[in-house]
């Protein structure tokens, strides 16, 4: 049974990939799909609005012959982080208060 | 051969505007040739060409309708609506869902779109109905008003009553006709979603 991302949860988890290093668009989505299991056509969206709201910023790097677009967090991006990473240390507490209960 | 595939999709997205495209265009080509995909699984996973742009323009219109609410002008985003309805339409005619599914959505959405028309025309009528109405009272008044002042002013009280109804309520039908059109919108986005857009692309086994 899976559990459907929301978007602020898919936008978090791509900022957060990238306070590690700037990385090229195969890297995320691989790495969403992985571990969320979301494909590549809905992180276009998810990486273009990001970029669009000033989150995130691209560079052009060439590889083999053809480019590769890098994805950067910009400041405005690691604090928009901050701020879903707390909303999601509350909402975690609060679901993980609920299902708890339910053990019992 | 990708650069092909790509070239082909590309024929079929004239509808986007060109930096929108090629920026969509570079992100796939990156994903196709990061992941090392063949023709085969290119096509697995996408589709032809021509199911794949269907899918990205679904997505683009879907997507640009959401973010369009202050700097798009109105006539422009109802344009791009009645394309994306248009697009959606089409999608299901061509899909690969199962027939009797695709046949009941399309049945459903004309169906909600001739009730859309019909509520509108209903209105629509009323109104103009009423405004001519009152109108008419209004004239027939002064010239009654000659024949017999009581008449004349119970018509011309009646058609001011009408007109004033009609200037009054204007607004509200003008708002709920909006509404009823943004409840459309929202439907058939919602079939574009489900059974069109992102479940349409494969997940990548």
């Amino acid at each position: 049974m899976n559990i459907q991302v929301p978007t602020v949860v898919l936008d978090g988890s791509v900022l957060a990939v990238l306070t590690k290093e700037d990385t090229y668009g195969y890297i995320i989505t691989k790495a969403m799909q992985e571990l969320l299991g979301v494909s590549e056509s809905t992180m276009y969206p998810v990486l273009r609005r990001l970029k669009r709201d000033g989150y995130l910023e691209t560079y052009d790097k060439p590889f083999e012959g053809r480019n590769r677009r890098y994805y950067h967090i910009t400041e405005v991006g690691v604090t928009h982080l901050n701020e879903i990473s707390q909303a999601w240390v509350d909402f975690r507490g609060a679901v993980d208060s609920l299902l708890e209960e339910s053990d019992d | 051969m990708i650069k092909e595939y790509l070239t082909a999709v590309r024929s079929y997205l004239n509808d986007i505007p060109a930096d929108e495209r090629e920026e969509l265009l570079q992100f796939y080509e990156e994903q196709m040739l990061d992941a090392g995909y063949t023709m085969e699984e290119v096509k697995e996973k996408y589709g032809s060409p021509k199911q794949f742009a269907r899918s990205l323009k679904i997505e683009y219109f879907i997507e640009s309708d959401e973010v369009a609410d202050e700097d798009m002008p109105t006539s422009k985003r109802t344009k791009n609506r009645v394309t994306l309805i248009w697009l959606i339409v089409l999608g299901l005619f061509a899909s690969p869902i199962l027939i009797p599914v695709a046949i009941g959505l399309v049945l459903a959405l004309i169906g909600a779109f001739i009730g859309f028309l019909a509520i509108i025309f209903g209105i629509y009528v009323g109104i103009i109905g009423t405004l001519a109405g009152g109108l008419f009272a209004f004239v027939n008044g002064i010239i009654l008003l000659w024949q017999s002042v009581p008449t004349g002013l119970l018509f011309i009280g009646g058609g001011l009553l009408l007109t004033g109804l009609v200037v009054f309520f204007a607004p509200i039908v003008w708002r709920l006709t909006r509404w009823l059109f943004e409840m459309l919108v929202q439907f058939v986005k919602w079939i574009g979603h489900r059974y069109l857009g992102k479940n349409h692309v494969k997940e990548a086994q």
